[in-house]
């Protein structure tokens, strides 16, 4: 099987990873066959013990790698696929109901993730205009006589 | 609409239609209204109403009859001249289509008449001039009956003589029948559903005639005795928008002018003429109507110089509409205001000095912005009616200016408020809510709205709410607490007619924590029931000549201001926590009230309190208003106003005190009110020693007496020397427990502290939250929409997402991004 070896600088969950890949290079493949982590014999010239990432030209899968040095100049690839980046566009197709989404734009719906704080913050707002307090200016007093007419 | 041309008994002309009359007998000629009505109904039959319907108008710009659809009064009117030819309209009328001419929003129905042959036009004309005989034109703008009336330039008759008229002919003398039945009946003329009548506008871009929906009730104040009237002031409240809805935009805007007019009469004789300040707006011709002028704040105010009268060669009253000046005054034309103060100065007869100014506003939408209508006058009635010399007062702009306030039809009410009084002035506006007497032109205030701090039109009408306490048998008065002193010396002054006991007329007497203004300055006024009624000798009332205030017939409200809610927890990133925040609102006296968050988040929360004096109930409302309409959030009430105590028996032994050895005070009345004394102390009112209560029943000693009369005078002085409800309250315990006189009204009643604020404010508590500042990249954010993952970028968190679309993954690979899915990712390569 033929494979790239290379860098991944991206995080694991991100689904179109940042790769840089060398050439092709042809692999030995240890029995068992494992399409989901298979684990590669190589030169150790083909092979940097600092790559970390690696796509498989025959399944179009791409792999996080660890590379491990063997004796007689080999160096042992054992691979673990990564499904995000393998199928990152038949995921770009779906269609999901996004539960959070760091671009989304209605920010009215509670989210229980925000730590509330116990202590609460209390405002006074006083009304402007208030024609009342204006008529009892000064300890305005009025006496209602009322007399028989 | 356009009739036939079996009009045969008019003659088409190029600007309208000529009705002739040959007949010299001017009873046969009155009936025009029936020759019209006659025309109409041989000229179609698909006038449904044709008595609703009266003439039919040639619209020269649109070349076509168009049939009159507008009718709004039958008015009665004649003209006369210095000959005994006489001419009577009985109805004039005209068509909203054809009234208002695209080039000018005038629609000009002249009448005149020919002595010789006697032949009346009637016809149209777009311009503001016209003549036809020996008889001044006559302009009518628009078709408001008001504006008919006013140009009527004869002084009235009563209407029983035009009655009298119509049934035999008997003419009685030149006398405008319309102006009189005005002005006895004024509501028969008023219009109600004005706009719904109101004049169309001719579109030239969609070239249709558009009802034009902003035209509204003419603003008439109509003013009696007034007199010397040189200026006016024009106060708006909100926002007048002259010009068309954006309905209409794209037709010329050479209609909706503004138009103020003033007239001024006297009785007997007319004197004074039409005068009037017109400004168009005229917009850019067959462009957009896109003319909105904010006219919130301005105000139009001006008058004239000392003793200037007549034409004035300037203009003296510009309009300031947004950027642009309107010019409000056609010097060449019209005189503004007429000075009516006599002209010969050495006029005596008070009567022949009353003047009656009217003055008329119209335009779009004027009558609804208008906050204050007012004019100024050198002199009011009893400074004319005492001034001999005919010389115009020296008062100051403010002390001249005058204040009307506006019924439901749009007429002042008669209620002017002079000068200074103005600032303090609440009376009842045209719905029934309090004039505003702080307009603040220079757009001060809260609550979001400018000019007004406290709108007088916004909000719940209070009408209808009832005052109590006084009835058909009683009065009210607002008094001050010097007043109330006054009212006491009075009392115990030796001008109390002999036998007559003012205390027993005092039914009751409260205190409330506000400054109250009446509805005009009056006496204190007793009534005297035992005094001896002599038609054109005595009366019965007693006049104490204690000047104070007559308490108004009505509750008042006052605007207690608005709070803007703001959205604060939005503002910090997290806006759904406004939603946790606790709004508690304090309406003044009453009380805290717990608001729903969900209804004034983000809300401006306005209130309203209403006094009823008398009870001293104070009731008060908060809420918001959302897609136009209100929403109460809270309401509540409280009794603020204190019983304070009277004691008729009191007054009796007080005043049997100031005499002193007066003994005509029979032995009965003394021991009635002693009785009333006793039984008082012990029904639990005076828990103190009761030791001068003793004196007093241990016998009749004249030292007991003038003591319990010393202390009820201290006592009665309470509103002269205490300010508040605290000290009333240490000398209400004074009087029971320290002298154990009675309280024989009831003592306390205001629930209420007055210490507490008479601003609301609300108390809103907010939660304080944390959160990393990646938080959205980590964690995202709730979203709660489908999407495609594709068209996301950054984190995205999806539960439950179907990957069976997936093609050529193993199963464990379709679980792992499931997995993946559920517990987030970065989508577009975001990481």
């Amino acid at each position: 099987m033929t494979f790239q070896f290379g860098t991944n600088s991206s995080s694991n969950e991100t689904l179109h990873k940042s790769v840089s890949l060398g050439s092709e290079i042809s692999c030995i493949v240890k029995d068992p066959i494992d399409v989901m982590s298979p684990y590669l014999i190589v030169k150790s010239s083909e092979v940097e013990l600092t790559d970390n990432y690696a796509l498989s030209s025959d399944t179009g899968r791409y792999y996080f790698i660890e590379v491990e040095d063997l004796p007689g100049g080999r160096r042992g690839v054992q691979c673990t696929v990564d499904p995000l980046m393998s199928f990152a566009s038949g995921i770009d197709a779906l269609t999901v109901n996004v539960e959070r989404y760091e671009g989304a734009t209605e920010s009215d719906i509670y989210d229980s993730g925000v730590c509330l704080i116990a202590r609460n913050e209390v405002v006074i707002e006083s009304f402007t205009g208030c024609e009342f307090a204006k008529a009892s200016d000064n300890n305005a007093r009025t006496y209602i006589l009322t007399v028989a007419n | 609409m356009q009739p036939s041309t079996k009009y045969a008994s008019t003659e088409k002309t190029s600007s309208g239609f000529t009705y002739k009359e040959t007949d010299d007998n001017i009873a046969t000629l009155f009936p025009l209204n029936s020759e019209i009505d006659k025309s109409i109904a041989y000229s179609t039959n698909t006038i449904p109403d044709y008595k609703k319907y009266s003439m039919a108008c040639w619209a020269a710009n649109a070349a076509s009859w168009y049939v009159n659809q507008s009718i709004h009064a039958d008015i009665p009117w004649r003209y006369s001249s210095s000959s005994t030819r006489h001419a009577y309209v009985k109805s004039l009328s005209v068509s909203k289509d054809w009234a208002c001419n695209k080039q000018c929003n005038f629609m000009n129905i002249f009448l005149s008449a020919n002595s010789q042959n006697r032949e009346y036009n009637f016809g149209y004309n777009t311009s503001a001039s016209s003549t036809a005989g020996s008889f001044s034109s006559k302009i009518i703008s628009d078709f408001d009956v008001n504006k008919v009336l006013f140009t009527a330039s004869v002084s009235g008759i009563t209407k029983t003589e035009w009655e009298t008229f119509l049934s035999d002919g008997t003419v009685t003398a030149n006398h405008s029948i319309a102006l009189a039945d005005f002005l006895e009946n004024p509501a028969n003329y008023m219009i109600s559903d004005f706009q719904v009548k109101s004049l169309a506008t001719w579109n030239s871009n969609t070239s249709k005639w558009v009802s034009n929906e902003l035209i509204y009730p003419t603003v008439l104040i109509d003013s009696e005795e007034m007199r010397s009237i040189v200026g006016y002031k024009i106060l708006f409240y909100k926002n007048l928008h002259m010009g068309c809805t954006s309905d209409y935009a794209g037709a010329n805007l050479y209609c909706d002018n503004m138009t103020v007019y003033t007239n001024a009469w006297e009785y007997g004789t007319m004197t004074s003429q039409i005068d009037q300040i017109n400004g168009n707006i005229l917009g850019p011709a067959n462009t957009s109507l896109l003319v909105y002028p904010d006219l919130s704040g301005d105000e139009i105010i001006s008058h004239c110089e000392d003793g200037v009268t007549g034409t004035f060669s300037t203009p003296w009253t510009k309009f300031n509409i947004g950027n642009d000046f309107i010019d409000m005054y056609e010097s060449d034309t019209y005189t503004l205001v007429q000075d009516t103060y006599p002209a010969d100065a050495s006029t005596s007869h008070p009567n022949a000095w009353r003047k009656h100014f009217r003055q008329m506003i119209f335009g779009a939408k004027v009558s609804e912005c208008l906050a204050q209508i007012g004019v100024y006058f050198w002199d009011d009635t009893v400074s004319a009616l005492n001034d001999s010399s005919c010389t115009p007062d020296d008062m100051s702009l403010s002390e001249s200016m005058y204040l009307g306030a506006m019924n439901s039809a749009g007429v002042t009410s008669g209620v002017w408020i002079r000068g200074e009084d103005i600032d303090d002035y609440t009376g009842p506006n045209k719905d029934g809510s309090i004039i505003h007497p702080d307009f603040d032109p220079s757009g001060g205030g809260g609550g979001g709205g400018g000019g007004y701090d406290d709108d007088p039109w916004h909000g719940i009408s209070f009408s209808g709410v009832g005052v109590g306490g006084a009835g058909a048998f009683a009065k009210c008065y607002y008094m001050t607490s010097t007043e109330l002193a006054n009212l006491r010396s009075w009392m115990n002054s030796i001008n109390v007619p002999e036998g007559f006991d003012p205390m027993q007329q005092i039914i009751g007497l409260s205190q409330v924590p506000v400054t109250l203004s009446g509805d005009a300055p009056e006496n204190v006024v007793f009534v005297n029931s035992s005094a001896v009624y002599d038609p054109g000798v005595t009366t019965r009332a007693v006049d104490t000549g204690v000047s104070t205030q007559q308490a108004m017939g009505t509750p008042i409200s006052y605007y207690l201001g608005s709070v803007d809610i703001v959205r604060r927890m939005q503002e910090r990133g997290e806006p759904y926590l406004d939603y946790d925040c606790q709004i508690e609102l304090y309406l003044p006296l009453i009380g805290m009230f717990s608001l729903d968050t969900q209804a004034v988040m983000g809300r401006t929360i306005s209130a309203y309190a209403v006094l009823d004096p008398v009870s001293g109930t104070l009731a008060a409302y908060a809420y918001v208003t959302k897609d136009g309409q209100n929403l109460p959030v809270a309401y509540g009430s409280t009794s603020i106003g204190v019983d304070l105590p009277i004691s008729a028996q009191q007054l009796s032994v007080s005043r049997a005190a100031l005499k002193q050895a007066n003994a005509q005070l029979g032995a009965s009345l003394l021991s009635g009110a002693l009785t009333m004394l006793a039984a008082a102390s012990s029904g639990g009112k005076s828990s103190g020693s009761g030791a001068k209560t003793s004196t007093g029943s241990s016998g009749l000693s004249a030292a007991g007496i003038r003591e319990a009369g010393s202390d009820y005078m201290k006592a009665s002085q309470v509103g002269n020397v205490f300010g508040d409800f605290m000290q009333w309250g240490r000398t209400i315990r004074q009087l029971s427990y320290g002298n154990n006189t009675a309280v024989a009204g009831s003592f306390g009643g205001s629930t209420a502290q007055w210490s507490y604020p008479f601003t609301p404010y609300v108390k809103i508590i907010r939660p304080r939250f944390e959160k990393p500042s990646n938080y959205a990249h980590s964690q995202g954010v709730p979203c709660v929409q489908t999407k495609t993952i594709g068209s996301c970028t950054g984190f995205i968190q999806c539960v439950g997402a179907d990957v069976s679309g997936i093609t050529g993954a193993t199963d464990l690979e379709l679980q792992a991004i499931q997995a993946a899915l559920s517990n987030g990712i970065y989508a577009g390569g975001g990481s």
